[in-house]
């Protein structure tokens, strides 16, 4: 390769690289093109009013810009075909638990001997932790995306004051521009902190923490103000991290969010909020519809987790189950159809499902259970967003909101449904429909013949760069060859049809390396119009046609 | 209506309502149809406890209270009818020391002196405990936090009503009370450290240290608070707000007379102890727990005026249990102290009408001074006996009609009501029962269908089944938090 050739392939790199990147940064880029999409001819869900049932969505700078049946794509859009796609708000996860790599958190600061229950610095109490500094765009964040979750309430794990929850995006450069609010709740548990070993080792003892630590909250507010108003003749009171941290829930600034499966549990959560006039939600809920009067009464909202209970899979035949264990794991499925018809807000959560699409699965069986599917996007969508305080920003597609949005081949609540598009902030995330493996020979797969020449268009951020593919077809396997004007030909690694969908890998010789490159293409008679991959970075547009037959590349 | 549906749909509804263990929850019951207001026991053996027994006698029950106890009682018109020809009826049973009814530990065992912690915070109606004891007549019980430390807890005194919110279990009348724990449990002779440091104290002598030094610095904390205030009054700028110490506040209430001390203890010397304490520092000792040395040092206890609630025959269980006898209770009560038998165990608590019968048989306590040991003296122990624990016109309805005297091995409580609401009936209770392993039964073969028919996919991460609810039973000395 000649240093001409060189430097051309450094251009083609850079222009499919530098697009990629673009495509898959995080924040969003100031201007230009690349942050201009057009949705079009898409069924929209707009949650906050009713659905259109044809219509575009154009995000521009990580915004709605506009929506509607009328909306034309602005000139300068990125047009995704929405035909036969429905565009619902990007779902929110209301309450995700984090934790930190066991790496970054450092060795253990306790050395030495093991330390004994201490009343005054108890394990668990650690309302000053922030779940920002725990939380990054990593493989979880690429797995919510997938599913449609564009937004999630990220909890600190562990503890009974468990630190800021932060409500972020799945995407972003880091934890700040991820960051939507911070801090969006302060989480409380009723955990126990080790038996004998640590107080509070009872749960009785977890609520005299709770108590003690209000307390002394409210006595450092307390001298605090004091101190500032005139500081001679009282001593100066001692910074302290842990109670600046709770003094905003004292002010009710702040909403508690306190973990409360079984009835009694909730119950033990409005107690707490009304000894204390804090304002907040209850998180987990199970059993929470047969306290919905009391959560009524005082407008608490709950996030409802949809990790339901399943019967154990290895149960003893012989073991009857008690009637108590039954019920609860009946019962939890409907438990948002009641507090719905009772008037209680809720969100829903994932509970610790760590597959988000079965988040998805397991709504829908609320919604087997009576709750109404209008209803259960909302409590995936605009509800959390009410409830955290967000609604403005977040939870339906209204023009001037964040372009979060999920963009599925069919109904959000069917199994069978895929997502297609994610968007987060506007970034686009785009997810292949899985063809069915094509087996070599088997003609009947391919509906198409796509054996011929056919002329590319590939569009890349750097403009349009041209190439061709010339294949032939046998049943379903595809061979042939790959030509660019700066590369030259390489052989096409595989290939299949599937229907009218079209599968090809080159390797592009760029200076010796190979560059994968994948296309995926809907064939409709001489045309072809789908997405390239990249080396798995990241994909752009393409779309070509076939040549008459006979004709051949110059 | 469909027939079949109504009766399923009421034989739910009386398991719910009458069967603890069908898990219930805890407001199902509120939103149930009021029961009669008023129900009229006739000809029945009326033991008053207090103001002796009447044969053929009445008791008239209107909204919630003893309206009348008598004989030929009229009631209203709408007065529930009950003819207990042959049968006793006699105050609830109240039992001074259980720990039926708790979510989660008994124990705050971390520390040795866990004042802090509130037994109320953590009461759980649907527990099958209130219902087994109820069964047994017992219509209040003294939830104490456990032995574990030298100054354990708040306790919580309940009414036995399964179900019921937790605001109606609670007992509002009766004043607040705290556990101590003396002996081998407290300086933690019989259990593993479980990865703990070894905790302080490691002996008695550890364990009166540990009572005095508390006691100290609640005096102390008092003293800040009263300067602080004084300092307010006067309009000190400089006063500075103390801080809310949760752990000092109840021992401060303790040497103001405000809340009552219930103390578990077994040998006579650590008895003398804590008498001498007391005396220091100017508190009142309400009860002696367990007290199995009580005969030694029975005029010392009735000299401090505090009462004792023993097991009448149980002991031998461990060292400091060795002394025990059954003519104990005998001996204290001759003594002159007020002498209470209670269950520390959620099986005994529902035969303690058995326990008074063998105070009868082991000493000769008189029939209705045993009587007393499971209703009024209790009552007394935990100052509530100005609301129960006797048949008397005005006192809460915390009524039992026993099958026969019940003092006899024979006799079962038949209906106990609480607070005026019929919540045990035995006959309706055998047919629930019966009714709740159908439901559950027929609930799991419809859960399997539903599954076949549609089978959804398995969710890796659902929740683990609740552990098995423990009832609040003896908490043997081989039990990591020690009890008795």
């Amino acid at each position: 390769m000649n240093a001409d050739n060189a430097r051309k392939a450094c251009v083609l790199l850079c222009t499919l690289a530098f697009g990629l990147t673009s495509l898959t940064a995080s924040q969003p880029a100031l201007a230009g093109s690349l942050d201009v999409w057009a949705i079009t001819g898409a069924r929209i869900v707009p949650v906050s009013g009713p659905p259109i049932e044809k219509g575009t969505v154009v995000v521009r700078n990580g915004l709605i810009e506009s929506v509607g049946a009328a909306v034309a794509a602005p000139a300068d859009a990125r047009i995704v075909d929405g035909t036969g796609l429905t565009v619902y708000p990007g779902l929110v996860d209301t309450f995700a638990i984090v934790e930190p790599d066991a790496k970054a958190e450092g060795p253990p600061q306790q050395q030495g001997p093991p330390r004994g229950p201490d009343r005054e610095n108890p394990p668990g109490v650690t309302p000053q932790r922030d779940a920002l500094d725990i939380v990054k765009n990593d493989s979880r964040m690429e797995g919510l995306r997938a599913a449609g979750f564009t937004t999630m309430l990220a909890v600190p794990k562990g503890g009974v004051f468990r630190g800021r929850s932060v409500l972020v995006n799945t995407s972003g450069s880091d934890a700040s521009a991820m960051a939507i609010k911070s801090p969006a709740a302060l989480p409380v548990a009723f955990e126990t902190q080790g038996g004998f070993v640590q107080y509070p080792g009872s749960l009785m003892g977890v609520f005299s923490v709770i108590r003690q630590k209000l307390l002394d909250a409210m006595q450092y507010r307390q001298l605090r103000g004091q101190y500032a108003a005139s500081p001679r003749g009282i001593p100066r009171p001692t910074y302290s991290r842990e109670y600046e941290a709770l003094i905003p829930v004292l002010d009710k600034s702040l909403p508690v969010a306190i973990e409360a499966n079984r009835d009694r549990e909730v119950l033990r959560a409005l107690e707490l909020m009304d000894e204390f006039a804090l304002s907040g939600m209850v998180a987990g809920g199970r059993e929470s519809w047969k306290v919905a009067t009391d959560l009524k009464a005082r407008n608490v909202p709950v996030l409802l987790s949809v990790n339901f209970p399943e019967a154990p899979a290895d149960l003893d035949p012989e073991t009857r189950e008690e009637l108590k264990t039954v019920r609860d794991r009946l019962d939890a499925p409907g438990c948002a159809a009641k507090l719905n018809a009772a008037g209680v807000r809720f969100a829903f959560q994932s509970g610790g499902i760590r597959s988000p699409k079965q988040v998805i699965t397991n709504t829908a069986k609320a919604i087997k259970a009576g709750l109404s599917k209008d209803v259960a996007l909302r409590a995936l969508t605009l509800s959390p967003a009410e409830i955290l305080g967000v609604a403005d920003q977040v939870g339906s597609i209204e023009v001037g909101k964040i372009a979060n949005l999920v963009v599925t081949n069919g109904d959000l609540f069917e199994e069978k449904t895929k997502v297609r598009y994610t968007f987060v902030d506007g970034e686009r995330f785009e997810y292949k429909e899985e063809a069915p493996a094509a087996k070599p020979g088997d003609a009947s797969s391919a509906a198409v013949d796509v054996t011929g020449t056919w002329d590319l268009e590939v569009n890349t951020p750097e403009g349009t760069q041209k190439a061709s593919l010339e294949l032939t077809q046998t049943g379903a396997e595809l061979k042939g060859t790959f030509r660019t004007e700066m590369f030259g030909s390489s052989d096409v690694k595989s290939g299949s049809v599937a229907g009218k969908k079209v599968t090809v890998n080159v390797g592009l010789n760029v200076g010796g390396n190979s560059l994968d490159i994948t296309f995926t293409g809907d064939v409709d008679g001489d045309a072809m119009k789908g997405t390239a991959n990249v080396a798995g970075q990241g994909t752009v547009d393409f779309s070509g046609t076939r040549k008459p037959k006979g004709g051949a590349i110059q | 209506m469909n027939t079949t549906r109504t009766h399923r749909t009421k034989a739910v509804v009386a398991a719910v309502a009458l069967l603890a263990s069908a898990g219930a929850s805890v407001t199902a019951r509120a939103q149930q149809p009021a029961a009669p207001k008023e129900y009229l026991i006739q000809n029945a053996t009326v033991m008053t406890v207090t103001k002796g027994v009447i044969e053929n006698g009445s008791v008239l029950i209107r909204d919630g209270k003893i309206a009348q106890v008598g004989k030929n009682l009229k009631g209203s018109a709408n007065a529930t009818v009950i003819d207990a020809a042959g049968k006793f009826v006699t105050p609830g049973v109240i039992d001074c020391h259980s720990h039926i009814a708790v979510d989660g530990s008994v124990n705050e065992g971390s520390l040795s002196v866990t004042s802090m912690v509130r037994v109320a915070d953590v009461i759980d109606p649907t527990d099958s405990g209130i219902f087994i004891g109820l069964s047994g007549g017992v219509t209040a019980s003294n939830i104490l936090h456990g032995s574990a430390n030298a100054i354990g807890g708040q306790n919580a005194v309940i009414k036995m009503k399964p179900n019921r919110p937790v605001d109606e279990v609670i007992y509002k009348n009766a004043p607040p009370g705290i556990k101590f724990a003396l002996g081998e449990n407290p300086k933690r002779s019989n259990f593993g450290g479980g990865g703990a440091p070894a905790r302080y104290p490691r002996t008695r002598m550890g364990v009166e240290d540990v009572i005095r030094e508390a006691f100290t610095k609640a005096r102390d904390y008092k003293a800040v608070w009263d300067r602080y205030n004084a300092d307010v009054k006067v309009g000190k700028k400089t006063a500075v707000l103390p801080r809310r110490d949760l752990q000092l506040e109840p021992l401060v209430e303790v040497l103001e007379g405000k809340r009552l001390v219930h103390s578990h203890c077994y040998r006579a010397d650590e008895i003398l102890m804590l008498i001498r304490v007391a005396r220091d520092f100017k508190f009142r000792i309400a009860t002696f727990q367990h007290v199995l040395e009580g005969y030694k040092v029975a005029k010392e206890i009735a000299a401090a005026g505090a009462g004792a609630s023993t097991f009448q025959d149980y002991g031998g269980y461990k060292v400091e249990a060795f002394d025990a006898t059954p003519y104990n209770t005998a001996i204290m009560w001759k003594a002159g102290i007020n002498v209470s038998l209670n269950s520390d165990d959620g099986e005994r608590q529902r035969r303690l009408n058995t326990d008074a019968a063998r105070a009868v048989r082991y000493g000769g306590v008189p029939e209705d001074e045993a009587l007393k040991m499971i209703t009024i003296n209790p009552a007394k122990q935990l100052g509530i006996d100005r609301w129960t624990g006797s048949l008397e016109a005005g006192k809460d309805a915390d009524v039992v009609i026993w099958s026969a005297h019940p003092l006899s091995a024979y006799a079962v409580a038949e209906k106990v009501f609480v607070d005026g609401q019929l919540e045990f009936d035995r006959q309706t209770a055998v047919r629930d029962a019966d009714a709740r392993r159908a439901e559950s039964a027929r609930l799991v073969e419809q859960e399997k269908a539903d599954k076949k028919a549609k089978p959804a996919a398995t969710n890796p991460d659902a929740p683990a089944p609740a552990p098995k609810p423990k009832h609040g039973l003896h908490h043997d000395d081989g039990c990591e938090g020690g009890e008795q």
